[in-house]
């Protein structure tokens, strides 16, 4: 065990490193977002005091040694555009990552295996050809294009749902009412989301399950009479679970990363928005943040999906022993 | 049954949340917390800042400076001294407005260790004195023609009993201010709420609660607008929606002039463009005409040469227009300069130097980037080729602008530029045109003229408006002869509101409808 998160360990590494040096690569200096354009009107001596204040003028390698001293200590810098610390502000929009991008792996992943199960089951089949074309339709949406058609029908022409934010602005909601209120706001992005990333899972479980049951153990089963349910879901299902558990477990890893297009186009406030605004602002210390908040949970459930697959499939665990 | 009846009422209250008492209105982006130290954009960062905070003049309706919190501005001793007497104004907390809160305000920004932006506006004052509690007398070591816009109407008094302990201003979280509103709630990334200061000064503030929201897309938040969701947005309308919401009896729109400039950058420095005869030829090509047609559709008023806009109050209508060359009268001038065509139709001139740029263009601003295209496309008959390129808009500044220090030179031949409202409404030619990069810190093609030098020098310690516009009338003259840049257009602001929730606006000359003047009777 330990053994295998070495790898894993090397690459989280590396990512802070490249976390670290490739915002800096950018050309382009942060001062003129923590000064606005004002920056020009600021004498050379004025703009280095600027510099020294968030430690900027020092050499690079100089730069990184503070920030991993200060990430051992659990420091992650403050904002340079809000002077807020990084850690309190991704803490403030990781909720809403969390309940719209699970909100919406769990209806793609739901909707894909199932969807996938079927066609792959009655391959050919009317069910199967609509939704393979609607699958390779959706996948080729880009998100921004599909969030607008449905604001403009379900928020204009039909005047039924929020077009921007997470809940009411103004509203002091409790209870239900508050609830119910982020549900209506969730609904429009979170079905964007789950339209847009339905076509990953589904294509999987279709070429899964389309490969085992043309398996001779398939055959096996229904030749002992066994119901066709019980030979889908429990013998096909099972052992075709593999790549889709691998999937699934990827796209948990970047779940925390959000959706940067959907959360801009709903304006919802999450950490994909918040990684965008922070990389146009050159707010170096957020971009580092969130990288490394993101590098980590890929990595982490990298690990997960192995140790996963291990349990799933003995094979792995024999050959290894 | 009785759930569902339930559910209909949840439902039924959460919907007409949206029809409540109080007036929503849309930014793209956040601003911070809203102090002088931490908000963001010029617009409408400073706008939204200017809601809470109050500063000692204002601009008025048409861009002029006249007393806000003073009662009276004097100045004297040739431009040298200034006395203000001071309103009778209450903090948000209730605590009275002092010469103190305005002096120590003004020492703030100039002496603490975090740089503000308002910073440059107070460092030239010599000495603040306060003779009584609603005095103020202020004194400058030299004549500052534009102290009045640039300092007076523009930095916000702070409350000393709030402000004089902080050490970290960027880190303090109270926007305890003395203006119309008062900020009560924000919700980061999504919202701002104000509340109306019932005891302004300024007269009855409405509505009463203002929020405002973040909506980074531009399409969203007009459809935001249309699905009634929103009533007003700080963004212009996009030039294709105006006609849809014009036709729409729902909404009220406001046009009027916006001072933002959009400019064809030379880099004067560098062969051919350090000719003024070859930046002339290029001036004689682009059509600003066309770019204001084709690209803006009509929704802009096309530069003037002189920079400044035909509507800003230094404006000297003799710049005129760019005088437009024929393409036999260009190809004429070129082939006088010793430029050839080559055998692919591309002028090449004695020492081998191809006509051939590459023109800059921010990559987030299609408009910017459009009108790039079609310049290319104007040059292009006379054997000069301009590669479009766009940037990263960070990158293209760090090429054009680079650390924004113009000592420290600059790497481009032609760039899509501008510069935001306050460069124009302050008449900075000083800083657009001096030579030397101390004075001309906004001179990022290079451009040098001894007699712009020191007509923009007297422009600066000139307060008499009337020689200010002499003064600013000569600059423009030279400027439009000399080019050393292109002024294509100034955006024509379209404001699109519900006039049923919220009929109050006014719009602000050079700056639109997010100001104070819009929430006061």
């Amino acid at each position: 065990m330990l053994l295998r998160s070495l790898p894993y360990l090397l690459v989280f590494v590396l990512a802070l490193g490249i976390n670290f040096f490739l915002p800096r690569a950018m050309p382009g200096s942060p001062l003129l977002y923590i000064l606005g354009e004002e920056v020009g009107r600021l004498s050379p001596e004025e703009r280095q005091r600027v510099l020294v204040q968030y430690g900027l003028e020092r050499p690079l390698l100089e730069q990184f040694g503070l920030y991993l001293g200060r990430l051992v200590r659990g420091d992650l810098g403050q904002s340079f555009q809000s002077r807020q610390p990084v850690l309190q502000i991704i803490f403030e929009r990781l909720p809403w990552t969390l309940l719209l991008s699970g909100t919406a792996l769990l209806l793609s992943s739901g909707l894909g295996l199932l969807l996938g199960v079927l066609s792959a089951r009655y391959r050919g089949g009317l069910l199967d050809r609509t939704s393979y074309v609607g699958a390779v339709l959706l996948d080729a949406m880009p998100g921004f294009w599909l969030g607008m058609l449905l604001i403009a029908l379900f928020a204009v022409h039909w005047p039924l749902l929020p077009v921007y934010g997470a809940h009411t602005a103004w509203a002091n909601l409790e209870g239900w009412s508050w609830v119910l209120d982020i549900l209506r706001h969730l609904v429009l992005p979170a079905l964007t989301l789950t339209l847009t990333s339905l076509a990953g899972l589904y294509l999987v479980v279709r070429y899964a399950m389309i490969d085992t049951l043309h398996q001779d153990y398939v055959r096996t089963a229904r030749a002992k009479g066994l119901p066709e349910r019980q030979v889908v879901f429990k013998h096909a299902l099972r052992n075709a679970a593999l790549p889709i558990v691998t999937l699934f477990m990827l796209s948990l890893g970047s779940l925390v990363a959000g959706a940067v297009v959907v959360e801009t186009v709903f304006s919802y406030p999450g950490l994909g928005r918040l990684l965008y605004e922070a990389a146009s602002a050159r707010d170096f210390p957020v971009l580092q943040g969130l990288l490394l908040f993101f590098s980590l949970s890929v990595v982490v459930f990298n690990l997960l999906a192995e140790v996963l697959y291990t349990w799933l499939d003995p094979r792995v665990r024999h050959a290894e022993g | 049954m009785h759930k569902v009846n339930r559910f209909l009422i949840f439902l039924l209250i959460v919907l007409s949340l949206g029809k409540a008492q109080q007036l929503v209105l849309a930014i793209p982006a956040e601003e911070g917390f809203l102090t002088p130290f931490t908000y963001v954009t010029g617009y409408p960062g400073y706008n939204l800042l200017s809601l809470v905070y109050d500063t000692l003049m204002i601009p008025d309706i048409n861009g002029l400076p006249k007393p806000w919190l003073a009662e009276q501005v004097r100045v004297t001793n040739g431009g040298r001294d200034w006395t203000i007497r001071l309103k009778n104004v209450q903090w948000h907390d209730g605590k009275p407005l002092t010469s103190d809160d305005v002096k120590f305000s003004y020492e703030y920004y100039r002496r603490y260790p975090v740089v503000s932006r308002f910073t440059s506006a107070v460092r030239s004052i010599s000495q603040i004195r306060t003779p009584d509690a609603r005095t103020v007398q202020i004194s400058l070591p030299r004549p500052e023609g534009n102290f009045e816009l640039s300092t007076l109407a523009d930095v916000p008094i702070l409350p000393k009993h709030i402000w004089e302990n902080i050490t970290d201003p960027k880190a303090h979280r109270d926007s305890t201010g003395s203006g119309p509103f008062k900020l009560v709630e924000i919700r980061p990334g999504q919202s701002y709420r104000f509340e109306a200061n019932p005891s302004y000064f300024g007269g009855t503030v409405a509505p009463k609660s203002l929020v405002v929201v973040i909506i980074r897309e531009a399409t969203a938040t007009f459809q935001a607008l249309r699905a009634g969701q929103i009533a007003a947005s700080s963004r212009e309308l996009l030039p294709e929606l105006i006609s849809q919401f014009d036709k729409d009896p729902n909404f009220r729109l406001l046009r009027g002039a916006l001072f933002t400039s959009n400019l064809l950058q030379f880099n004067t420095a560098v062969a051919p463009f350090n000719q003024p005869t070859f930046r002339q030829i290029i001036a004689g090509l682009v059509d600003p005409k066309a770019i204001v047609d084709t690209v803006l559709l009509g929704q802009a008023t096309v530069g003037s040469p002189g920079f400044l806009h035909p509507q800003s109050p230094l404006y000297n209508p003799e710049a005129g227009q760019y005088p437009r060359l024929s393409l036999p009268q260009v190809e004429q001038r070129l082939d006088q300069l010793g430029y050839r065509r080559g055998s692919d139709g591309v002028r090449v001139g004695k020492n081998g130097q191809r006509l051939e740029f590459e023109l800059l263009a921010p990559a987030n601003n299609p408009i910017r980037l459009r009108a790039a295209e079609l310049i290319a496309q104007q040059v292009r008959p006379a054997g000069i080729v301009f590669q479009v390129r766009a940037l990263e808009p960070n990158t293209l500044t760090d090429r054009v602008w680079p650390e924004f220090d113009v000592s420290k030179g600059r790497n481009y031949s032609l760039a899509m530029f501008g510069w935001s409202a306050p460069v124009i409404n302050q008449a900075n030619l000083r800083g657009m045109f001096h030579s030397k990069p101390a004075l001309g810190n906004l001179n990022i093609g290079g451009y040098a003229n001894a007699t712009v030098d020191s007509l923009t020098e007297r422009l600066n310690t000139t307060v008499d408006l009337a020689e200010r516009k002499l003064l600013a009338a000569r600059v423009q003259s030279l400027v439009a002869r000399d080019l050393p840049f292109l002024t294509l257009w100034y955006p024509d602001a379209t404001y699109a509101v519900r006039p049923s929730v919220y009929d109050g606006w006014k719009f602000q000359r050079g700056q639109g409808i997010l100001n104070k003047f819009s929430f006061l009777p």
